[in-house]
C-alpha cells in the first residue's frame, strides 16, 4: 500500500514539471495565441481545446460581418460552435496570419484577463486586390481548469480594415462552394 | 520561469534587427540548427554562431532597416529544454528605392532553446514562409550593395 502510494506521488511529481515550470502568465497567453495559431492552420480541435468546455462569449460586434459573436446579447457558445462558425470563412483564404502583440496578462487567483493588439492579413487571389487586412484588439477571459487554462470571453474591437474588404464574402463563398 | 525563455527569443531578434552579431551569438548555442527551406534557404543544416552570423552580416546590414515584429509567443517548457512558437512579419527598408522602399517576409517561426545556466540560449530556428508582399526587388539592392562593398574591400 505504502509502496503502491510512492509510486503513485512519484509518478505525479515526474509528470508535473513541465507545466509547473511555466508560469500562469505564459500558459494564458499560450492559450490565446494558440488559437489563431491552430486556426490559421486548420487544425480546428487544438482551436477548440482552447475555449472553456462550457462555452465562451464571443464579442465581435464591432465587426458586423463577423462569422460569430455578432448578437448583441452576446450567447455562450460551446466551442465546437465557435469552430463551425470560424470554418464557414478562415478556410476559404489561401493564407491568413493573426500576427499578435502588445500584449498585457494578469492573473488572479484561477482568473485571468489579457489585452493584445491584432493585425491579421487574410490572402486570397482573386480578381481584385488579393489582400484585406484587419486591425484592432483583443480582450480575453480565462478560467484555469483541471486541463490548463480556458478562454470564456473573447472580444475583437476593430480600430481599421483596409485593401479589399470583399475578401471574407469571397473566403465564405469559396468554402460555400467547397473550392477551398 | 518562462519570461527568461520570451527574452531570449525578443532579444535574439533584437539583436539581429540591430546587426549587433556578438549579441546574436551570446544568445545561440554553439551547434545550431537552422532551417531557411521554405524561403529558398537551402536544405537545413547544422552551423555555428559565427557561420550564420557572418552570413547575415553579408546581407542584412545592406538594407537601411530591418525590421522583425515578432508576436504570439506559444512556450512549452520541458526541464531545461523549451519549443516556442511564433509569428513574425520582416519588414526590409531601402529609402527611395524604386518600386517602392519596403518588402514584407511573412511566416511563423518554430525555435527551440535550451537551459545554459541562468541563460536561455537558442538551438534551433525554422522559418515557414506564408507570403512576402511589397517590392520584391529590395533583396537584390541589399546583395548589390554588399558585393560592391565586398569589392570595395578586396580593392583597398
Amino acid at each position: 500500500m505504502l509502496k503502491s502510494t510512492a509510486i503513485a506521488l512519484a509518478a505525479v511529481a515526474f509528470a508535473a514539471p513541465a507545466l509547473a515550470e511555466m508560469s500562469d502568465e505564459q500558459q494564458v497567453l499560450n492559450a490565446i495565441n494558440n488559437v489563431g495559431y491552430f486556426a490559421e492552420q486548420g487544425d480546428w480541435d487544438q482551436v477548440a481545446a482552447q475555449f472553456h468546455p462550457e462555452g465562451a462569449v464571443l464579442d465581435y460586434t464591432s465587426y458586423a460581418n463577423a462569422s460569430a459573436g455578432t448578437s448583441a446579447d452576446l450567447p455562450t457558445l460551446l466551442p465546437a460552435e465557435i469552430v463551425a462558425a470560424w470554418q464557414t470563412v478562415l478556410p476559404g483564404y489561401d493564407r491568413t496570419h493573426h500576427l499578435m502583440g502588445t500584449e498585457s496578462v494578469s492573473v488572479d487567483g484561477d482568473t485571468a484577463t489579457t489585452t493584445a493588439n491584432i493585425y491579421a492579413t487574410h490572402i486570397l487571389e482573386n480578381e481584385g486586390e488579393d489582400t484585406w487586412i484587419f486591425i484592432g484588439d483583443y480582450q480575453h477571459e480565462l478560467e484555469k481548469t483541471d486541463d490548463g487554462w480556458k478562454i470564456t470571453f473573447m472580444r475583437a474591437n476593430l480600430r481599421a480594415q483596409f485593401a479589399n474588404e470583399n475578401l471574407p464574402a469571397l473566403a465564405t463563398e469559396r468554402v460555400a462552394a467547397g473550392n477551398n | 520561469m518562462s519570461v527568461e525563455i520570451t527574452n531570449s527569443v525578443s532579444r535574439f531578434f533584437a539583436s539581429v534587427d540591430r546587426c549587433d552579431w556578438p549579441a546574436v551569438q551570446a544568445l545561440m548555442t554553439e551547434q545550431f540548427h537552422v532551417d531557411y527551406s521554405s524561403y529558398g534557404g537551402g536544405p537545413a543544416s547544422e552551423v555555428s554562431p559565427e557561420g550564420l552570423t557572418a552570413a547575415w552580416a553579408g546581407f542584412l546590414p545592406y538594407f537601411d532597416s530591418v525590421h522583425h515584429q515578432i508576436g504570439n509567443l506559444i512556450v512549452e517548457q520541458n526541464g531545461d529544454t523549451a519549443e516556442v512558437r511564433c509569428h513574425g512579419m520582416a519588414s526590409h527598408f531601402i529609402a527611395e528605392h524604386p518600386g517602392g522602399d519596403l518588402q514584407f517576409v511573412v511566416g511563423t517561426y518554430d525555435l527551440e532553446l535550451k537551459r545554459d545556466g541562468a541563460d536561455w540560449k537558442l538551438s534551433s530556428m525554422r522559418f515557414n514562409f506564408k507570403y512576402a508582399s511589397g517590392n520584391q526587388t529590395l533583396a537584390a539592392e541589399a546583395q548589390r550593395r554588399a558585393a560592391e562593398a565586398n569589392s570595395e574591400t578586396s580593392n583597398a
